[in-house]
């Protein structure tokens, strides 16, 4: 029995086969167990999409609330209430489309809770549609004409709203996954984690997992400087790939 | 003691433009009237613009308690003529009103919408050139006018140097000699003006101890003294009052006060306090009412506490945002996807504003379900008087909600999703339905904790029905129907949800007739309870939309013209 179950309850999760989701569930009971954190000292706030349901598998206090108001009512709780650890968990549409807004807002006033956005490109509990982080181009499974919209770079975004902690996980890197909630959970502001967490039913099929894989590269083993923001901006401006790792710590 | 045939009470008008100091002006009168031991009530109505245009301030003094401004002005100060047009709907000039302008006027009284038929005197002064010449500064004619009108009436000196004094110490020493040495001179300009009829002011025999409040301060004072601890908000007017108030107070009592980036993130931010056992609320008007039903759903579904607070202006859309109406109720109570009962209260007059604040922290907790609590521009921001006793001061350590859980032993998963007892999704029919039931079942228990607003006769020939700010008026015409000789009876439903129907419907058999009164378009309490009630076969729907407060005359009116009460006698003999 591993630690991590210490955090996880016995529900089946909803999820496909092969979501990244699974990943994120168990990086995240391991990160949390890992950091000697009592599950009820930590509270779970989501909005509503496939990732949305994953405080309802663990032994954390948990909100699944409505779409896109994960981060004010993380916020609201937060404040009330300091000494409980707040974590958001919500997919790509629910805080870079619908809750957009209280993206920039959460950053500027700074509150220390984490945002781990679980970013599938796509949005999986209609079955299919664009998300604001699908790049321009794809053909989705719904719609009669590839993407027109260019894409939201989640990291871009982040760094140019000033966000103290902003760094990139994908799922399927178990233990990088961990190391980067756990500096997420730890960091004494507002951080912010995305994950790239695959869906591949409805954007990719399994050959995504091989794909990011590849095109993943970490940026701490690449030399990167995370207390440097000029360097941040420059990588972002030029990638030699997806970047994986601390982009920015202030 | 006021002398033989005083009148037993003075209505005054002040209009300007925006940045004027209308409402300062309005604000020192009303102050050291209430000094001196009598009664106030101060309208506050603005144009369209919120900041800039118009602005008007509407007194009306009384040895009794008011509760609503007068009909008709007996006395009214004018900044600027061309500002009287644009109040045209508000302002009702009586025939020999007093009026005091300025003689720099570029408008003609008459150009501005001054009755012909006004015959009292006219008094006009050089207010721009006195406030330079003493104050020093043209936006001293506000404090020009205030000390002609002092001199003339005898406005109770005591009370109003102590009132200026305590007005002047945000000034330096020198706006503030400006500033009296402009109201020295507004005084001395009208000294020798012995000619007309003036009228005398009524004076308190045995003066209590009065003290004057809006119902966003009174609202804002009860919500701390009732244990919050947490408000977030957006501005809107005329709800900012409340958030500026919280924001003033809440930081030394260990409070938390958010201006939030929109009205949806300001209901999850009080939301989410709420969740961590925090009495927390927000308010808003109608337009922000809109965006927060989502989550007022929501605090339904999960079983939470929520305060809202709607301080109603004329809708729909923008609308106009400065001026009174309630046209709110359907929204309150159905405002929202699905069956999502809600407990909706609405605040009578200026003190009930406090009284059911408190209510809804009490029954948020208490029932773990959404509190609605309408309150009214008219309400919001005008000014009544209070005993100085009335205004709640408690700072207690809050409370918190009851069975405040997250963060304890027993893990709490909250869902939007229809779910079991434990949080767990479900989606079969029959727990929908046994959980339609609980919802309602929350929200039922605050049955007949807030009764109505009973007056005047039980069993009656006329029967007055009305909600939120109608109050006043309604009240002052089940007086008048009393007076012509009517048995009357009225009642105010400040509990709109749930209905105590059982109670509504015993005091409506007991009427002959009814009259439900309220101000919007579409009669919305008039529809809601002929769904929910037997109301007796003669029964009518005095209504028309908001944008200016009512008149006693629009009730007798109809009142008159239906039968219900016979009309006045023109001279008694």
């Amino acid at each position: 029995m591993s630690t991590a179950s210490l955090f996880r309850n016995a529900t089946e999760p909803v999820w496909c086969d092969g979501c990244g989701d699974f990943h994120v569930l168990d990086g995240l009971c391991t990160a949390i167990t890992g950091l000697g954190r009592d599950p009820r000292e930590v509270v779970l706030i989501s909005g509503i999409g496939c990732s949305s349901r994953l405080p309802g598998y663990t032994n954390a206090h948990g909100f699944n609330s409505i779409h896109g108001r994960a981060l004010p009512i993380a916020t609201g709780l937060k404040l009330a209430r300091p000494e409980l650890d707040v974590i958001v968990t919500a997919g790509d549409g629910d805080i870079f489309s619908i809750g957009a807004a209280h993206l920039m807002h959460s950053v500027r006033r700074n509150p220390p809770i984490t945002l781990f956005v679980m970013d599938n490109g796509v949005y999986g509990l209609t079955k299919g549609q664009q998300s604001p982080t699908t790049p321009a181009g794809t053909q989705m499974r719904t719609a009669a004409q590839p993407v027109q919209e260019s894409s939201v770079n989640p990291l871009s975004l982040m760094l140019s709203l000033g966000c103290g902690f902003i760094a990139q996980a994908y799922s399927a890197d178990q233990a990088r996954l961990v190391e980067l909630m756990q500096q997420a959970i730890e960091y004494p502001g507002f951080s912010f984690l995305n994950i790239l967490s695959p869906c591949p039913v409805f954007r990719g099929g399994m050959g995504i997992y091989k794909e990011l894989r590849r095109s993943t590269t970490d940026l701490q083993q690449d030399g990167h400087d995370p207390q440097d923001p000029r360097a941040a901006a420059t990588l972002l401006a030029d990638p030699a790939g997806i970047p994986v790792g601390v982009l920015y710590r202030r | 003691m006021s002398s033989p045939g005083s009148p037993p009470e003075l209505s005054i008008g002040i209009v300007g433009s925006g940045g004027d100091g209308v409402v300062l002006l309005g604000e020192l009168l009303a102050q050291s009237a209430v000094a001196a031991g009598l009664y106030c009530y101060m309208d506050k109505v603005f144009g369209p613009q919120i900041r800039g245009g118009e602005s008007s301030a509407i007194l009306r003094i009384s040895r009794e308690e008011v509760l609503r401004s007068a009909d008709e002005l007996d006395v009214l100060l004018v900044l600027q003529w061309a500002d009287l047009a644009r109040f045209s709907d508000v302002l009702s000039i009586a025939g020999n009103a007093l009026i005091i302008c300025s003689s720099e006027d570029e408008t003609s009284p008459a150009d501005a919408g001054l009755p012909a038929g006004h015959h009292g005197p006219v008094l006009s002064l050089p207010l721009k050139q006195l406030a330079l010449e003493h104050g020093r500064s043209k936006q001293a004619r506000n404090m020009v006018l205030l000390g002609a009108l002092s001199g003339l009436l005898d406005w109770y000196p005591e009370q109003l140097s102590a009132v200026l004094e305590r007005r002047m110490q945000r000034y330096d020493e020198r706006s503030r000699e400006n500033n009296l040495a402009a109201v020295a001179a507004g005084r001395d300009a009208l000294a020798g003006w012995q000619e007309g009829p003036l009228p005398v002011l009524p004076t308190a025999d045995a003066a209590p101890e009065l003290v004057l409040a809006s119902g966003n301060e009174l609202l804002a004072r009860a919500a701390l003294a009732s244990g919050c601890r947490f408000m977030a908000g957006y501005p809107i007017t005329p709800a900012s009052e409340i958030l500026e108030y919280m924001n003033r107070r809440l930081p030394a009592l260990g409070g938390t006060c958010i201006q939030a980036e929109d009205e949806i993130a300001a209901a999850c931010l009080t939301l989410g306090a709420g969740l961590g056992g925090v009495r927390s609320m927000s308010a808003t008007s109608g337009p922000g009412m809109t965006l927060k039903s989502e989550t007022i759903a929501l605090a339904g579904m999960a079983g939470l506490p929520l305060v809202v607070v709607d301080v109603q202006r004329c809708g729909p859309s923008t609308g106009i945002p400065t001026r009174t109406e309630q046209a709110d109720l359907n929204l309150a109570l159905h405002g929202a996807h699905g069956d999502s009962p809600r407990i909706v209260l609405a605040a009578a007059h200026q003190a009930d504003c406090a009284e059911l604040a408190t209510q809804a922290f009490e029954l948020a907790g208490r029932c773990h379900a959404p509190v609605i609590l309408l309150s009214e521009q008219q309400l919001a921001q005008g000014l009544a008087t209070l005993p100085a006793g009335g205004i709640p001061d408690n700072t207690e350590p809050s409370p918190g909600w009851p069975e405040r859980s997250i963060g304890s032993a027993v893990q709490v998963q909250l869902t939007g999703l229809e779910h079991d007892d434990k949080g767990r999704p479900l989606s079969d029919a029959a727990s929908h339905e046994a959980n339609a039931l609980l919802r309602q079942a929350r929200v039922d228990k605050a049955l007949g904790s807030v009764p109505a607003l009973q007056h005047g006769a039980l069993e009656a020939e006329l029967g007055l029905l009305c909600w939120g700010g109608s109050y006043s008026v309604s009240r002052e015409a089940l007086a008048l129907a009393a007076a012509r000789g009517v048995t009357a009876g009225m009642l105010c439903i400040r509990m709109l949800s749930p209905l105590d129907g059982d109670a509504v419907q015993a005091w409506l058999d007991r009427q002959q007739s009814l009259v439900i009164v309220e101000m919007n378009h579409s009669g919305q309490l008039h529809d809601y309870l002929r769904s929910r009630l037997d109301l007796p076969e003669i029964t009518m729907s005095l209504r028309r939309s908001g944008g200016r407060p009512w008149r006693l005359a629009e009730l007798e009116e109809f009142l008159v013209s239906h039968g219900l009460i016979p009309q006045a006698l023109e001279a008694r003999s």
